[in-house]
């Protein structure tokens, strides 16, 4: 079995598995929804700024959906003992991370930006940006699921991990939610802001070298 | 003895803690003594300044604390570099010694630098670039703490910790350049300038004794942290044999 076959293998299955059972990926997009429905409760009689503050409200929302997904990124691969057979197979650790964090982005990250942009519409965002913020919050969505596996790799096989999770995550998340934001809320102005250009650069880094940092942590977790 | 060789004798744990045992209390009377000029100097000697007065006196424990917050990180970053490479004990012993003093100091430059954005900016806290980036410094700290909190093993946790580390590293040239890539409200650097510093003498000599104080305080109580940590694992590995 050569690499590429191994790395398609890992995608499709990661895909499924965020599909398999009770909802699959509808489970965090509803959350994403969720999330942006109680922000609007919560603004209250404020809700004038609802359109304003929706970019902010999206990105903070994706954030959350994200890290919700990602315990089950090594987690229970590595219960069952997956992780291990992955480890024998001709693919190296790093790319089987890349093709986990792509058969993510495709399972789940995909259905987070459409949510995202359903959000968005919810939220008074106009109709004709919502096509771009959708493609920004797959690129988020990429980027954030890359971070987020060094942290999930780091915290694989512990105690409540769950949490410890959501404090590594906090700091590696800033800078993607800081320029897809700045992304987002210049989209309606009808010109790629800045913050496009360096979304999509944290992306590309952050997918080329996370999955190099998450494999020296989960062969951690492997010893 | 060449260099390596005096390398190698003090990477072992008990010729470091007899070294660092007779280091520790100079580093202390060291620290107490540029505390003792430094404090005075700064807090009532040195003038106030014509515009900011007496509020600019904050900038003495502000500034150092501020580097400290990023020398720390890069000790930090060497002993990670030291602890993936090597596996050596003695290094994740002072990565796990030093997280705790650079949180300290980090914390120290936000209260510090809020306290004094509230009469000069009118805020306490402003979202610009150099603020939130030494804020994402400030939880990478905590995260490398919660690392070694919630991992047991201890060869395990360290390196586990160091992978954290030199990720995080990353964040050290953004806090650093951040006043120079945006237009921050945070003031660029007046003392590191390529063209010398741009600081009044009566302001930057005591600026840097303080500077050379929290730098002593730092190796004071870090040497200390070390020390305890080679204390606490040998007396665990006794207790294992026992």
């Amino acid at each position: 079995m050569n690499q590429t076959h191994a790395f398609m293998a890992v995608v499709e299955r990661e895909a499924r598995l965020a599909w398999a059972g009770g909802g699959g990926a509808a489970l965090p997009a509803g959350f994403f929804i969720g999330i942006a429905t109680l922000v609007a409760f919560g603004l209250g009689a404020a809700l004038d700024l609802a359109p304003k503050v929706a970019p902010a409200i999206l990105w903070a929302g994706l954030s959350l959906s994200v890290l919700l997904s990602l315990d089950r990124l090594f987690e229970a691969d590595l219960e069952s003992g997956a992780i291990e057979i992955f480890h024998l197979s001709p693919l190296p650790m790093d790319l089987m991370i890349t093709a986990k964090i792509t058969g993510l982005s495709l399972g789940i990250g995909l259905p987070l930006a459409m949510a995202g942009a359903a959000a968005g519409l919810l939220l008074g965002t106009p109709a004709e940006t919502l096509s771009w913020i959708a493609i920004e919050l797959l690129l988020g969505a990429i980027a954030l699921t890359s971070l987020g596996a060094i942290a999930a790799a780091l915290a694989a096989g512990l105690r409540r991990s769950g949490l410890l999770v959501a404090l590594l995550t906090l700091p590696l998340f800033a800078p993607v939610t800081i320029f897809g934001a700045a992304a987002s809320g210049a989209a309606h102005l009808g010109f790629a802001a800045p913050g496009a250009s360096l979304l999509l650069a944290i992306t590309i880094l952050a997918a080329i070298f996370a999955p190099k940092a998450a494999g020296a942590a989960l062969r951690l977790a492997l010893e | 003895m060449n260099d390596t060789a005096i390398l190698h004798r003090y990477a072992n744990p008990k010729a470091f803690s007899d070294l660092a045992a007779s280091i520790t209390p100079i580093a202390g009377i060291i620290a107490l003594a540029l505390f003792a000029i430094g404090l005075p100097w700064s807090l009532i000697i040195a003038p106030a300044d014509y515009q900011q007065g007496d509020s600019a006196r904050i900038m003495f424990v502000h500034v150092p604390a501020a580097w400290m917050s990023m020398f720390v990180y890069s000790c930090l970053a060497g002993c990670a570099i030291a602890t993936l490479v090597w596996r050596h004990l003695l290094a994740e012993a002072a990565l796990r010694a030093a997280a705790p003093l650079g949180a300290a100091f980090t914390a120290v430059a936000l209260i510090t630098g809020s306290l004094w954005g509230k009469p000069m900016w009118g805020a306490f806290w402003v979202w610009d670039a150099r603020l939130t980036s030494v804020l994402v410094l400030f939880f990478i700290y905590l995260g490398i703490m919660a690392i070694f909190s919630a991992l047991e093993e201890s060869g395990k946790a360290g390196r586990a910790a160091a992978i954290l580390t030199l990720v995080g590293a990353v964040n050290i040239p953004i806090v650093k350049f951040s006043v120079d890539w945006w237009s921050t409200l945070h003031q660029g650097s007046s003392v590191f300038r390529a063209d010398g510093p741009k600081m009044a003498p009566e302001f930057l000599y005591p600026l840097l004794i303080m500077a050379l104080a929290y730098m002593a305080v730092f190796f004071w109580m870090w040497l200390i942290r070390i020390r305890t940590e080679i204390l606490v694992r040998r007396a665990a590995s006794l207790e294992a044999a026992r």
